[in-house]
């Protein structure tokens, strides 16, 4: 199962902090999650490599969303 | 001229002087206000060496011209002066509704000069000022000083001080409205050195705006676009407290001095632990993206992100209940929440490691909470650490300076950089010691690749420091809009050509934000020198911790810093901005950004390239 990581926002959005999917066969990311708001407003991490929506994902990765933000006061 | 005043309230505690300078368009242009402001009169007007604390140091308090126009988030003043600290350029800013009324006072900025006899509070109602004897709120917190002052003076903004501005504590802030604190490098110290517990200010005239009726609907416009953005509904939630998850995610926690990036209790102490115990929210005025977060832990207290890092994980306790207690005394005792908690955490080290006799561990609370007022009082251990970790490290010896957390002798605000190699330059180069103001850069970090070493990463923080630290700390607004939510950055050009009828391009903001740089950077030469320290690169090195000490912990574990590659991004830095090897200011770069007198002066204490 691919394991997706939602921090902050992307945490809020979803109403779930980590989302696990079965898949058949290498998926984009963005074919798994589906549209996000603010998505340019997000890193994504893959294995801790940074990555698109648009990259690859399979069953064995894990992937982290995280949204940019810009520090406390 | 629209958009400033012109100007400048000068008063003298000393011979209880009072005089309103005026200023030109030119200089307006030049500095644009705020930290702008502040620094071109250190510079210009307090004698280099000055002893911080002394009378010949000045306040300045600094609106710009956007400040607590009606538009998001614009409630903010800058508090600046020669940091007691550092040694060197300090300031900070505050929301709060002083700003407001300051500005409908008629004044652009403040400058305070020389010391009072006997404790005294000014007021301040359009042109009529008073010098008052503050006897009566010597001595008491903040919110209990500000609460008597609206008593007596009915609606007004009021900044203050407590017992330990008061007592010179070294990272004393100057306070508002019970939570709003400014001015980590000591500025409440250096209000409490003249012996002046308050400012009170009441303004009933008119902003001098350009064009009103535009300003009012850009800023109507605005309110909503901020509004509409995807981010804002979970922004109302949380606040920069999110930010707890945030950090431990990506490893950046303070954790026990700096000592980890992540923390075995940080979900306890993170947004939605918070959104648990949250009563209500506070914003500075103009705002709609109220950001204070008020928490009912063992004591009703207003929090956010920092506080929470450095008085919660960073001292390994993991319970909202005492950072509420712990956040409360800083702000009614007016002190800074991110020193504090640097300097707990550094005693919590020194006892482990039995540099000192006191006893304190890791998430003793109740022993954190003593230890907090001792030093607000300067009782016991807590006066040794009123005087900074910088210097209490150095009182110490045996090591304690490998994990004082300081850069310039300011205490790194909540983000380890163990992992973060472009972070922890920030921190270097950050013009007031180490603070997150002018280039938090973790994200971007994250976004160009976490251990990519490259002059492009370098270029970028350079970016980042002229659009936070140039044009936010000189419009004097809040980058919150823009940071937080995406709230787009041309906006502002469009507020200003409102504001002041003046067409400027953010291309233009950027050249005046590096005149500021060169400026303050040529503040903390002279300073440096005059005052008998050898100048060298590294006063921009972060604290030996994260190049010795790896995480121990998470799946960083094993991470630190290089010092090549940390040199190797000073030198872009240094490049990038035109300065020399030695981190300083060339004569062209001085010129170059309109600083030619700067040069001259700049001289007399080092060869400039």
């Amino acid at each position: 199962m691919v394991k997706i990581r939602l921090i902050g926002f992307f945490r809020f959005v979803l109403g779930k902090e980590v989302i696990e999917v079965q898949l058949e066969k290498p998926t984009k990311l963005i074919n798994v999650i589906g549209e996000l708001p603010d998505k340019e407003r997000a890193i994504v991490l893959i294995n801790g490599k940074n990555a698109s929506f648009d990259s690859e994902v399979t069953n064995s990765d894990e992937v982290m969303i995280i949204p940019i933000i810009g520090g406390g006061f | 001229m629209y958009g400033w005043s012109g100007k400048i309230l000068r008063i003298n505690l000393s011979t209880n002087k009072i005089k309103t300078q005026t200023f030109d368009l030119n200089f307006a242009l030049k500095y644009i206000g705020g930290r702008g402001f502040a620094v071109k009169i250190l510079w210009d007007e307090v004698p280099p060496g000055t002893h911080p604390l002394s009378p010949d140091n000045k306040l300045i308090i600094a609106s710009g011209p956007l400040t607590t126009i009606p538009m998001p988030s614009s409630g903010k003043i800058v508090v600046a002066a020669k940091s007691p600290l550092t040694g060197g350029y300090g300031d900070g800013n505050i929301g709060t509704m002083a700003a407001y009324h300051m500005r409908r006072a008629g004044y652009d900025a403040l400058v305070i000069e020389g010391k009072a006899k006997k404790p005294t509070y000014a007021y301040i109602e359009n042109d009529t000022v008073q010098l008052l004897p503050a006897d009566e709120l010597w001595g008491l917190k903040t919110t209990d000083a500000e609460e008597k002052l609206k008593k007596t003076h009915g609606t007004v903004g009021v900044i203050s001080i407590g017992p330990a501005g008061e007592k010179l504590v070294k990272f004393a802030t100057i306070i508002s409205e019970g939570g709003r604190s400014g001015g980590r490098p000591g500025i409440g110290a250096v209000m409490g050195s003249k012996n002046l517990k308050a400012i009170v200010f009441k303004g009933t005239e008119e902003l001098p705006l350009y064009d009103k009726s535009l300003t009012n609907k850009l800023g109507t416009e605005g309110y909503k676009a901020v509004k509409q953005k995807p981010g804002y509904p979970f922004w109302m939630r949380q606040g920069t407290v999110a930010t707890v998850e945030w950090a431990q995610a990506n490893s950046v926690l303070p954790t026990y001095n700096f000592k980890e990036g992540i923390f075995d209790y940080a979900d306890n102490v993170n947004g939605y632990a918070m959104e648990k115990i949250k009563i209500r929210q506070k914003g500075c005025p103009s705002c709609n993206m109220v950001c204070g977060m008020i928490i009912k832990g063992d004591v009703i207290a207003e929090i956010d992100y920092e506080n929470v890092g450095m008085l919660g994980p960073n001292l390994g306790i993991g319970d909202y209940a005492k950072i509420a207690v712990l956040n409360k005394i800083a702000d009614d005792l007016g002190m800074d929440t991110i020193s504090l908690g640097s300097v707990i955490g550094f005693a919590m080290e020194a006892s482990e490691k039995h540099l000192i006799n006191e006893k304190i561990e890791w998430g003793d609370a109740a022993t954190a909470i003593q230890l907090a007022e001792d030093i607000a009082l300067r009782r016991g251990l807590g006066d040794l650490l009123a005087e900074g970790t910088k210097n209490a490290a150095q009182k110490l010896g045996n090591g304690a300076e490998e994990f004082a957390m300081h850069v310039k002798g300011l205490e790194i605000s909540a983000y380890d950089c163990h992992a973060a190699p472009g972070m922890a330059l920030a921190y270097g180069t950050s013009p007031i010691g180490a603070h997150h103001k002018d280039a938090w850069f973790i994200s971007t970090e994250i976004q160009m690749g976490r251990f990519v070493i490259s002059r492009e990463k370098v270029e970028k923080l350079v970016w980042m420091q002229r659009v936070r630290g140039g044009i936010f700390e000189t419009l004097v607004s809040c980058r919150f809009p823009w940071v937080e939510l995406g709230y787009e950055l041309e906006n502002y050009p469009a507020y200003f050509k409102a504001a002041t009828g003046i067409d400027m391009t953010l291309d233009d903001m950027f050249k005046i934000a590096d005149r500021i740089y060169n400026l303050i950077r040529a503040y903390w030469v002279r300073e440096m020198v005059v005052s008998g320290n050898s100048w060298s690169r590294e006063i921009d090195y972060p604290p030996p911790r994260w190049f010795k000490h790896p995480l121990t912990k998470g799946p960083l574990k094993g991470t630190k810093l290089s010092y090549e590659d940390y040199d190797r991004m000073l030198s872009w830095y240094y490049e990038i901005r035109n300065w020399d090897e030695r981190g300083i200011p060339t004569k062209q770069a001085l010129i170059n950004t309109g600083l030619e007198d700067v040069a001259v002066e700049l001289s007399k204490y080092v060869n400039l390239r």
